[in-house]
């Protein structure tokens, strides 16, 4: 009998750390390849069927009711151009649980309606809907139809009975119960606007950097509440019109009391994304909070403390730009963007609890 | 009896090397959304420096089994003994490793 020599080296080479070090990475390389040859066929699968989808719009009218978003979508192949699909589907829902409304039109903004059961829809070709989500399959009806230009942005009054629109050149006031048009503003170029919850009036902001209150029944400025060195992007009213957010072209965040135009707070901020899709502005149902897009390349969001004026959290998740928010309650938020989802976040943990993706339909469905 | 010592090193610590790259290949795959179901707190804070993406992760991923692989081949080399013990240990918690990706 003769004693194990457990700890004689056997093999000299690996005892050098370089060829040691060089035998791992091979084996390591190996093992890449060797899983890389069951990865990239699905990858290139995918690849092949690429499409590039962007969430541009969500609305959740009650929290009983499956949300509705308006979402396009560009196939990499073929010649059939890009696709705005307007969807209902429950936001943990599969692709094959997705109802497309309306295939007929090519709808390009989003509202809530007069009541938790309509929402409004603008078209491309500047046609105003109202969708009734009781019976989505029936056809929408036409309140009017801005003759220069698609909406790219709708808003319906808290008392449900006027609707205000925009296209690139004018505003457009309508009367839901008479369908008809009640006035167009000609003589200011709006870059966004806000409907009051307290009264029948508006805040425009203009590309001059003119902050004006005007009257919803007859569109004449009741009057001009701040001027900026730089035109507002997107502004904001909280829940009970007190307050006004407004995002301007430099950056800067600014809180207003909405009647006297007192700033309350001024944020010159990095964080604030000034890309095209970052330009939203949320309150809470409670008005203590702001949500605005980040400053990660405008892929993640940025909460605000409305009473300090100081940033309170980072969402981040989205995989590309995020195209607008909403509060759900104070704790809950939903996101929509470029990456083709929608996120429902938990704020007291800071992140997504539920993804929906949303997808075309297939060719010849 | 030294031949079949070495032969059962090299499957440990391919095996090993095994799990360790599955598990980057799991991650690759999910990647849209392992900023919300990755546990270990270290690969979500590599995920947050990352601003949501699993790059940085997969690259301390390639890095640290690069690094744990020559180690466990050096003491292997050096005290045959000890190496096979530390395979072995590796070994086993990349079985607790695979089973938990796996099966949860």
């Amino acid at each position: 009998m003769s004693a194990e020599p457990t700890n004689r080296p056997e093999v000299v080479w690996i005892s050098h750390p370089a060829a040691a070090a060089a035998a791992s990475l091979a084996v390591v390389i190996f093992f890449i390849g060797l899983l890389g040859i069951a990865f990239l066929p699905r990858e290139a699968r995918q690849l092949a069927n690429l499409q590039y989808i962007s969430v541009t719009h969500s609305l959740a009218t009650s929290k009983s009711q499956p949300a509705v978003s308006l979402f396009w979508a560009i196939a990499a192949t073929g010649t059939s151009g890009c696709r705005h699909h307007i969807v209902i589907h429950l936001l943990d829902a599969s692709p094959g649980e997705i109802m497309f409304l309306c295939p007929r039109l090519h709808p390009v903004a989003l509202a809530p309606g007069p009541d938790a059961d309509h929402v409004l829809v603008g078209n491309c070709d500047g046609t105003i809907y109202l969708l009734d989500l009781r019976h989505p399959t029936a056809e929408p009806i036409q309140i009017g139809r801005q003759p220069d230009g698609g909406v790219i942005e709708l808003a319906c009054s808290a008392d449900g009975r006027s609707i205000v629109s925009q296209n690139t050149y004018h505003l457009y006031a309508w009367d839901l119960a008479t369908r008809s048009q009640r006035w167009r503003r000609e003589d200011v170029a709006v870059s966004s606007f806000s409907l009051r919850p307290d009264s029948e009036s508006a805040i425009l902001s203009t590309r001059c950097g003119e902050l004006i209150e005007v009257d919803l029944v007859d569109g004449r400025t009741l009057r001009t509440l701040a001027r900026f060195s730089f035109p507002p992007l997107a502004t904001a009213l909280s829940p009970d019109g007190r307050l006004l957010a407004i995002l301007l072209d430099n950056g800067h965040l600014h809180l207003l009391d909405s009647h006297t135009a007192a700033v309350r707070w001024d944020k010159k901020s990095s964080r604030i994304c000034e890309s095209a899709t970052g330009r939203f502005l949320a309150f809470s149902p409670s008005g203590k909070l702001l949500v605005t897009s980040g400053q990660d390349r405008g892929r993640d969001l940025t909460l605000w403390n409305v009473v300090t004026g100081q940033p309170i959290k980072e969402l981040r998740g989205h995989i590309n730009n995020v195209c607008g928010a909403a509060f759900v309650t104070d704790r809950s938020l939903r996101s929509w963007g470029t990456d083709g989802t929608i996120r429902v976040w938990n704020l007291d943990a800071g992140i997504a609890t539920r993804v929906a993706s949303l997808m075309p339909p297939r060719e010849g469905t | 009896m030294l031949k079949r010592r070495r032969v059962l090193f090299l499957l440990l610590w391919q095996f090993v090397i095994f799990v360790s790259v599955f598990d980057g290949y799991l991650v690759l795959l999910f990647r849209h959304e392992l900023y919300q179901t990755e546990l270990n707190p270290l690969g979500l804070l590599l995920i947050q420096l990352n601003g949501g993406q699993v790059w940085l992760l997969l690259a301390a991923k390639f890095v640290g089994t690069v690094a744990a692989a020559t180690v466990a081949l050096l003491v292997y080399g050096r005290r045959p003994g000890a190496g096979l013990t530390v395979a072995s240990a590796l070994a086993g918690l990349q079985l607790c490793l695979l089973l938990f990706l796996l099966l949860a």
